[in-house]
Formats: C-alpha cells, sequence, structure tokens
C-alpha cells in the first residue's frame, strides 16, 4: 500500500514538473512555425532566417516538412513566385542552420540545347558538379533556376532521411557572418 | 604585385609558375638575374651568376606559354559568358540600320567602356568564382569569333587589381535595377557602374539600348 502510494506520488510530482514546460514547448514551436511561414513572402527572409537560428533544431524540423516540388524551372529578378520562393527560402535556411549543408539529387532530365536549358543545367550543376542543386541563381542576374522535379524529389528526401537519422544527435552551428554564395545561391 | 619566392610579379598565376619551374631545378649558385621575353612580356629569372644562370628550357617555355594560355582562356571565358550578348553603343554618324555587330560602327567611347567593364568582371572572377563561363561553341560563326577576341584581348590585362566582389546587368527601365534581396548583395550603391551599352542577346536581361553594369563590393 505504502509503496503505491510512494508511485502515485511520484507520477504526480513528474507530471506536475511537465506542466509548465509543455506550453512553452508549444508556444516555441508555434513562434517558429509563423516566423518559417513567412519566408520567401516578401518579408525579410534573412532576419527570418537569423530569428530561426535561435531555435535550430525546432526550426530544421519544421523547415523539412516545408520541402515540396515546385513546378517552376525559372524565376526570373522581376517576377514573383512567393509559393516556389517559400520553398527555396526554406533550403537556404536549412542550408545556414546547419551550417552549410546541402544535398544533391539526380536528374533523368535532358537539358536541350536552349540558352534557356544551358544555363539551367550550367547553374544547377555549378556547386556539387555531379548532381544538382534544388535551386541555384545567376548572381550578375539575379535568375533563380529550379532543379528538374526528380532531382528535387530525391533532395527533399534526402533531408528528411538525414533528420531521421542524425537530427536528434546533430550538432547545429548556424553559419557565422556567411558570404551569399554559402547559401544563398 | 604579387610576391613571389622574393620577386614581385604582375600576373600571380605567371609568376607562380615560372617560380615552380625554377624551384624544379638545383639551386648552387649565387644570386644574380636576366631578363627573358615570353609572348612579348619582359619576365626577370634571378638566382644566378650570369656564367651560372639557367636559362629555361624550350620546354619550361613552352610549358609557361601553355599555362599563360589556359588562364587568358579562362579569364576570356567569364567575359563571354557574362556579356557575350552586349555590344557598345552606336556611334551617332551611324546609320539607323546598321547591324549591332558591325564593329564599324561601334562608339570608341563605348567601346573602351564596355572593354573596361570586361576587364573589372574578370578581376572579380578572382574573388567571386560564381560567374558564367563559356566560349564560342561554333568556330565558323565570325560574331561570336570576334567577341571572344574581344575578351581575350581583355583578359591578357586582368590582374585582380579592379575593385568589386559582385556585379549585376540590368536594363534601365525595365525589371529590377537593383539584385533581388535573396543575392545576399548589392544593398547599398554600386561602386562603379559601366554603360550604357545595348543589349542583343537574352541571358535573363531585358533586351535594349540602356544596358548598365554595375559593380559591387558588398
Amino acid at each position: 500500500m505504502t509503496n503505491r502510494l510512494l508511485v502515485i506520488l511520484i507520477l504526480t510530482m513528474v507530471i506536475l514538473a511537465g506542466l509548465p514546460s509543455r506550453p512553452l514547448l508549444a508556444q516555441e514551436s508555434t513562434s517558429v512555425s509563423g516566423e518559417i511561414r513567412q519566408l520567401g513572402r516578401g518579408n525579410d527572409d534573412r532576419q527570418i532566417v537569423a530569428t530561426l537560428a535561435k531555435a535550430p533544431r525546432l526550426a530544421v524540423q519544421l523547415l523539412i516538412d516545408e520541402l515540396r516540388p515546385v513546378n517552376e524551372t525559372r524565376i526570373l529578378a522581376s517576377e514573383k513566385r512567393p509559393e516556389a520562393e517559400h520553398v527555396l527560402w526554406s533550403i537556404r535556411a536549412l542550408r545556414y542552420l546547419t551550417g552549410g549543408k546541402d544535398f544533391c539529387g539526380q536528374t533523368r532530365h535532358e537539358f536541350d540545347k536552349s540558352e534557356f536549358e544551358r544555363n539551367r543545367k550550367y547553374w544547377l550543376y555549378s556547386r556539387h558538379r555531379t548532381c544538382v542543386s534544388f535551386f541555384a541563381m545567376w548572381p550578375s542576374r539575379g535568375t533563380e533556376y529550379v532543379a528538374p522535379q526528380d532531382a528535387q524529389n530525391e533532395i527533399i528526401l534526402k533531408w528528411r532521411d538525414w533528420f531521421k537519422d542524425q537530427g536528434a544527435s546533430f550538432d547545429y552551428k548556424p553559419l557565422l557572418n556567411p558570404k551569399p554564395e554559402e547559401w544563398l545561391w | 604585385m604579387p610576391f613571389i619566392n622574393g620577386k614581385f610579379y604582375m600576373n600571380p598565376a605567371y609568376g607562380r609558375a615560372l617560380e615552380n619551374a625554377r624551384a624544379n631545378e638545383s639551386t648552387d649558385g649565387t644570386q644574380g638575374g636576366h631578363w627573358v621575353t615570353i609572348d612579348g612580356r619582359h619576365v626577370l629569372i634571378q638566382g644566378r651568376q650570369e656564367a651560372q644562370t639557367p636559362q629555361a628550357s624550350p620546354n619550361q617555355l613552352a610549358h609557361l606559354r601553355q599555362v599563360q594560355k589556359r588562364r587568358d582562356e579562362a579569364k576570356a571565358e567569364v567575359g563571354y559568358g557574362e556579356t557575350s550578348g552586349i555590344v557598345p553603343e552606336k556611334s551617332a554618324d551611324s546609320p539607323s540600320n546598321a547591324s549591332p555587330y558591325q564593329r564599324s560602327t561601334w562608339d570608341p567611347s563605348s567601346t573602351k567602356n564596355l572593354q573596361d567593364a570586361r576587364k573589372n568582371i574578370m578581376d572579380i572572377s578572382e574573388r567571386n568564382g560564381i560567374v558564367k563561363k563559356s566560349k564560342p561553341d561554333d568556330p565558323n560563326n565570325k560574331i561570336q569569333q570576334s567577341i571572344w577576341q574581344d575578351n581575350l584581348s581583355v583578359a591578357k590585362n586582368s590582374h585582380g587589381d579592379m575593385p568589386g566582389r559582385y556585379f549585376l546587368i540590368r536594363q534601365e527601365g525595365k525589371g529590377p535595377q537593383r539584385p533581388p534581396a535573396s543575392a545576399g548583395f548589392g544593398q547599398g550603391k554600386p561602386i562603379s557602374e559601366y554603360g550604357p551599352f545595348r543589349n542583343v542577346g537574352g541571358g535573363d536581361v531585358p533586351r535594349g539600348n540602356r544596358t548598365f553594369i554595375d559593380i559591387y563590393d558588398k
């Protein structure tokens, strides 16, 4: 009987001790989610990413949930594509928060000889050489080229698999004063 | 100027290549020096008394020329890749229907200005290698070849001394006049501006006669 009382007492204490932290965690999650939802949608994206660096593990988990294939193949500097930009900025934020981690993918897409496709191929292969980035920027034009869908899917899967395997133990060290080419292009 | 193995070189790649060639030889002898001319460039080869001065062997000279050629072509690829669709302004007295590629109709001042811009871009590529590089894809295309030669001639004078780390090519009055925020540069004023030129190609810049190349350092 005494043992049962003791167990009940301990369980009650554990539950009570956990109560204040749960709303805090939920609050933090809501706040980070709110910040992430703003990415690429006309706000100060770099400032948002800097804010996310305060809770990098949670932010990375939520950012990976935001990844999905986009239909655009090229976004000119003059164009506004907030839904696609949201995904591209999620990739940028992931690079930033993980200290520069980036994944690439293989594609079966055959780039044709048009100027557009030649440029797209050139820039998408420029970072990893043997596989394409999710997106790449031609800096002197401000143009973003987006990977073919099969490569996009592979890259999204790689992010998910990486987080499942290493997300909990990974040493999150966000980039410190990075150059644009380290995370934005 | 770069200081390599105790000597200053206008061209760092060239200096390094020369010093590497020298390092492969024995180092006996006292300091001396002599000048050689390679591809019209005067190069000081130091290290021994005249009697013991090692003359660069034909193979070494050929190697150096090859190194220099590769380096010039790599620079020219930057200028060509980034600006091949751009031509200088037309001179005031040229006919209105002149082809934009007719060199005799190009304004001399604008032509020089475009060459200066190309040199600046090539210099920037030493500090920031994320630039478009390409070469003419048709050896029989005279327009491509002439623009390639323009870039090659500038490349020989590109030593990384012009300022800037980024650049933006824009068409005045069409589209954004600053890089997008996602580019991460160009949020302040450009440190220099070249143009106007004519963009007759594509390359994601609207075509027109008010093409500018802005140089940024951050």
